[in-house]
């Protein structure tokens, strides 16, 4: 067999033994992360929903992805005062994590990513060094604050 | 003796194909590094910080970015190149005293600038690109092509803090790197 031939079904057959990722488990596992950052947001929001002093809202979003497809997910719209602060999905094939959610207020917009087990983090910065904090009560008010302004 | 233009002894020149072949390697590297970073969006793999996060358009904004810039500082390279190989030049035909058209050109203008002049004449406008012109020795397109990638450096080298001419981003480096080979070319065969 030509070497060039040998080369590339050599290589054809290595890649073929890898094991498969099944991009449709990936899909459900971001789009549960997503929800269960919606619950740990309205949670820490409880008292503030329950007393109408923010008011929560649904829409759905359609991401496609490379490998995942076309699917949809839930957005969170939350009105505090006169500001709208929206939890955007952007999709679950993210460089060094398994997701991500943008949040956009009138100010700026954070980026949330999350790990396995639905572990959140707040990118706070990437240059020059990274910080990556891990999403809580407290940190959602930073967030919050970050993107709505003080 | 006036102080013509002349190579320093501590100059790093570098040819139109150096500078293209550094951009090459460049585009090369930068390839597998997009590569690279694509990867890490399916495995989830670090990539390292500046990519945290990244999704699949966020990279390849990222490289478009870079790639944008890496063709900019090219083009730059590119046209300080050949402006030095044409000052050289003028410098060549005044120091040997050469007699064809174009360095008979230079020198009816050089000898009218001041000393500080002679050491570093204009280049573009009423500069040494117009004596070219005016010696009609070599193709007026040939000068006005090579001129078209001026503006684009001036912006650049200057600190784009004013009106983006509409070119900056016109040619592409091979496009510049033609055009540059060209006038180089063109005025090496005048004798």
């Amino acid at each position: 067999m030509n070497q060039a031939l040998k080369e590339l079904v050599d290589k054809k057959q290595k890649e073929g033994g890898k094991p498969a990722i099944d991009w449709d488990n990936r899909r459900k596992s971001y789009v549960a992360a997503v929800e269960a950052l919606y619950q740990k947001v309205l949670n820490a929001l409880k008292d503030a929903i329950d007393s109408k002093a923010v008011v929560q809202q649904r829409r759905v979003k359609t991401l496609t992805e490379d490998h995942i497809g076309t699917y949809e997910v839930d957005e969170l719209i939350l009105q505090i005062g006169n500001e709208q602060v929206l939890f955007s999905p952007v999709g679950r094939n993210i460089v060094g994590a398994s997701g991500r959610v943008d949040v956009v207020g009138d100010r700026a917009t954070a980026v949330l990513i999350t790990f396995p087990k639905n572990r959140w983090s707040f990118v706070a910065s990437r240059q020059p060094t990274l910080q990556a904090v891990d999403l809580d009560d407290g940190t959602l008010a930073e967030v919050l604050k970050a993107v709505m302004g003080e | 003796m006036p102080a013509f233009p002349q190579q320093h002894s501590s100059a790093e020149r570098q040819t139109l194909d150096e500078i293209y072949e550094w951009y090459a390697g460049m585009l090369d590297s930068l390839s597998t590094h997009r590569a690279h970073v694509r990867a890490a969006l399916a495995d989830g793999t670090d990539a390292g910080p500046r990519f945290l996060g990244f999704s699949a358009e966020d990279v390849d904004r990222y490289f478009e970015g870079q790639r944008a810039e890496l063709d900019r500082l090219t083009k730059v390279n590119l046209v300080g190149s050949t402006e030095a190989s044409i000052r050289l030049d003028l410098g060549r035909r005044i120091y040997e005293q050469l007699k064809d058209d174009l360095s008979k050109s230079y020198k009816a203008w050089y000898t009218t600038l001041s000393p500080v002049k002679q050491k570093l004449p204009d280049f573009d406008e009423e500069g040494i690109l117009d004596r070219i012109k005016d010696a009609k020795v070599l193709d007026s397109n040939i000068v006005g092509r090579f001129r078209e990638c001026l503006k684009s450096r001036h912006w650049i080298v200057h600190g784009r803090y004013f009106l983006k001419h509409a070119n900056v981003d016109q040619f592409s480096p091979e496009e510049v790197r033609d055009r540059c080979q060209k006038l180089v070319n063109a005025i090496e065969a005048v004798k």
